[in-house]
């Protein structure tokens, strides 16, 4: 994720992210749709919401527990969205409220790690032109998935796997170090240990806090 | 999936999400510097979490679909390779969709 090429031709990553997030958001319209959501309340939900996993994760935990517990899964996926936004907030300099609003809305997983890499006084426009071409592809891709939800067989495409791949594609840099896989690991077994005994959405967010002294301990800062 | 209730809980889901994206650059951006330890926690936890997502996403359901199991392996192989994030998930996704056309 941080070659020289990629960073040279930040035209061309935004170009491949824009795919990515396309791919995804093709996959949680179409989802969205067969899950009986309406294709007018996917397009809200990509617009307002703007944080696909946790819209992905809204839509399945609604379907079996009803919205008040698919918004607190949501919410519960987000809270990595904190630990980015102070990532990031150093490093964007002063700017009116309504500017450092606007990085906050513009902030997903792919417009903050296109920010966080590369020289420090281009983070914000670096944070705004990969947040409006996420933003851009998300909504348009969500909106066809839910228009063309019947025409499009998500699982005869395999695009429902376009949503673990992206994870993965998202952690390779950190997976590159030793600490990066030691916190991966614990937190994937984790996880995965806790899904039959806590609600839909906990495990994801007890797992992340456990790791976290893994990762900080020794080598805290090579992840 | 519609009525008020579903359509307060995407409102609901946005709001606090804005919340929380925008809490780092509306309380810190150009006021001061955070800790290296902050900062440490804000590249760990999002690793752990992505983690705990393609985790529980591929293993949670009982044992894994082979054709899904197969796409998330050469996504991550793919990774390792330091493909391009596209082509990650498109040849993932294509994986399985090979799969499954292969061995419904």
């Amino acid at each position: 994720m941080s070659t020289p090429t990629a960073r040279d031709r930040p035209a061309a990553r935004l170009a491949t992210v824009a795919v990515a997030v396309g791919a995804f958001g093709l996959a949680f319209g179409s989802a969205a749709a067969a899950a009986g959501m309406p294709a007018w309340l996917v397009v809200i939900s990509s617009v307002v919401v703007f944080a696909g996993a946790s819209q992905f994760a809204f839509v399945a935990v609604t379907a079996v527990a009803g919205p008040a517990a698919g918004a607190v899964a949501g919410l519960l996926l987000n809270v990595r969205l904190i630990a980015f936004g102070f990532a990031l907030a150093p490093r964007l300099g002063p700017a009116p409220v309504a500017g450092r609003l606007l990085d906050g809305y513009l902030t997903t997983d792919e417009s903050a790690a296109i920010a966080l890499d590369g020289p420090e006084d281009g983070t914000r426009r670096r944070l705004r032109a990969a947040g409006i071409t996420v933003g851009l592809a998300w909504v348009l891709t969500t909106a066809v998935g839910a228009l063309g939800g019947e025409a499009l067989d998500v699982r005869a495409l395999g695009l429902d796997v376009a949503f673990p791949a992206s994870f993965l594609a998202l952690m390779g840099t950190a997976l590159r170090t030793p600490t990066g896989r030691r916190v991966g690991l614990v937190a994937g077994v984790v996880a995965v240990a806790l899904t039959p005994l806590l609600p839909a959405g906990l495990p994801i967010l007890v797992a992340g806090l456990v790791a976290v002294p893994v990762g900080l301990r020794r080598t805290g800062t090579d992840a | 999936m519609t009525g008020p209730a579903v359509v307060a809980g995407v409102l609901g889901l946005g709001l606090g999400t804005l919340l929380m994206k925008a809490a780092g650059p509306v309380l810190v951006a150009g006021r001061h510097r955070t800790s290296g330890r902050l900062d440490a926690v804000g590249v760990v936890l999002p690793t752990a979490l992505l983690s705990a997502l393609v985790a529980t996403d591929v293993l949670s359901a009982g044992p894994p679909e082979p054709a899904r199991l197969a796409g998330v392996v050469v996504a991550g192989g793919l990774v390792a390779l330091r493909a391009p994030f596209a082509l990650v998930v498109l040849v993932g996704s294509a994986t399985t969709a090979v799969v499954r056309l292969l061995a419904p």
